[in-house]
């Protein structure tokens, strides 16, 4: 993207505890957008010092204690929009998604004017059972609950025009937030693509467990009520 | 007195002496005090003297004072466990907001909005 194309595209990064990625991963994504909001929720090690560190137009943010993704996304995207974002960009700060796919986003998401883009990983490969199970069945539920037939509903990585925010507001503070905003996406009837993008594999993964999986079970439940 | 009441008792008097600690660490009014207070003296009251519930007992249709303090406790822990989630559900909220309104705050404070 050149600098016309990059303004008002913001990207927030939620980070917690990503002192070893979070360096590449705003590295990576200033290549594609000249703004980035890095929000550090609650993060015991170097991970603000580092991203503070870096020079350019990011804005740091920290969360003095860890509340949790969703919140921490919550606060990225209000600080964009109060700067003036027209398109913002959600990204894992753990280096698992690749920058290149910025552009690839964005471009989908003003060439056919749609409210939102999310990013589509390949989940099956190579993942353990339990999860494409877990995964299936969850994806199977938001379906059917949304009206919105989304591959990867778990996945981090999406863009969205500043208009749709309000009508994808979420209330959910953790993991949740993704498939809450699927799902806001669907009541309200928003323009949506899914495009593939490419996946990372790192060996701390940190993300969703069996544990987070559940809770999702019943938070969609308790959405549909 | 059978070893259930003594049990009773020595539970009450547990669980009084528990709310007077809280009591002198301030973190209890004394309105907050006195209604705790008085609730378990009038529980080990009721644990010594059974025989003086016995008409409200079998009016409610149990039949020991045993089955009727039960169900109470059942239904007063029911209660206390919703109350105490509607509590923490709260705190959570406003909690977040002030994080992140903090967290927001500072940066409009040190730093000037893009152009």
């Amino acid at each position: 993207m050149n600098s016309v194309e990059q303004k008002g595209v913001f990207v927030i990064i939620p980070a917690y505890n990503e002192e070893t990625h979070i360096k590449n991963t705003i590295a990576g994504a200033r290549e594609y957008a000249e703004n980035i909001t890095v929000v550090d929720d609650g993060s015991t090690d170097k991970t603000y010092a580092k991203a503070k560190a870096l020079t350019g137009n990011i804005k740091v943010l920290r969360h003095k204690i860890n509340l949790g993704k969703g919140a921490a996304l919550k606060t990225g995207c209000e600080t964009a929009l109060k700067l003036g974002a027209d398109i913002l960009v959600m990204m894992d700060a753990d280096g698992q998604h690749d920058p290149d796919d910025i552009p690839r986003l964005v471009k989908e998401l003003k060439e056919k004017k749609l409210d939102i883009v999310f990013g589509s990983r390949n989940l099956d490969k190579n993942a353990p059972l339990y999860r494409s199970l877990g995964n299936k069945l969850l994806t199977k539920m938001v379906i059917l609950l949304s009206g919105m037939p989304v591959c990867d509903i778990l996945s981090g990585f999406r863009a969205f025009k500043s208009d749709a925010y309000q009508k994808l507001k979420w209330q959910s503070s953790d993991y949740s937030v993704e498939t809450e905003m699927i799902i806001n996406a669907g009541k309200n009837k928003l323009k949506y693509e899914e495009i593939a993008i490419k996946t990372i594999y790192n060996d701390n993964y940190k993300g969703m467990n069996i544990a987070s999986g559940l809770k999702i079970f019943f938070n969609i439940l308790k959405w549909s009520l | 007195m059978q070893g259930i009441q003594s049990l009773g008792v020595i539970f009450g008097l547990f669980m009084a002496y528990f709310i007077f600690l809280h009591y002198k660490r301030k973190e209890f009014s004394k309105i907050q005090f006195l209604f705790w207070e008085l609730l378990w003296l009038s529980f080990i009251f009721i644990v010594i003297f059974p025989e003086i519930t016995g008409g409200i007992v079998h009016k409610l249709g149990a039949y020991r004072l045993m089955d009727l303090l039960t169900i109470l406790g059942f239904m007063f822990l029911t209660f206390l466990t919703f109350h105490n989630y509607a509590a923490t559900a709260k705190m959570k909220r406003n909690l977040e907001e002030l994080i992140r309104k903090e967290a927001v705050d500072e940066i409009s404070k040190n730093e000037s909005p893009t152009s």
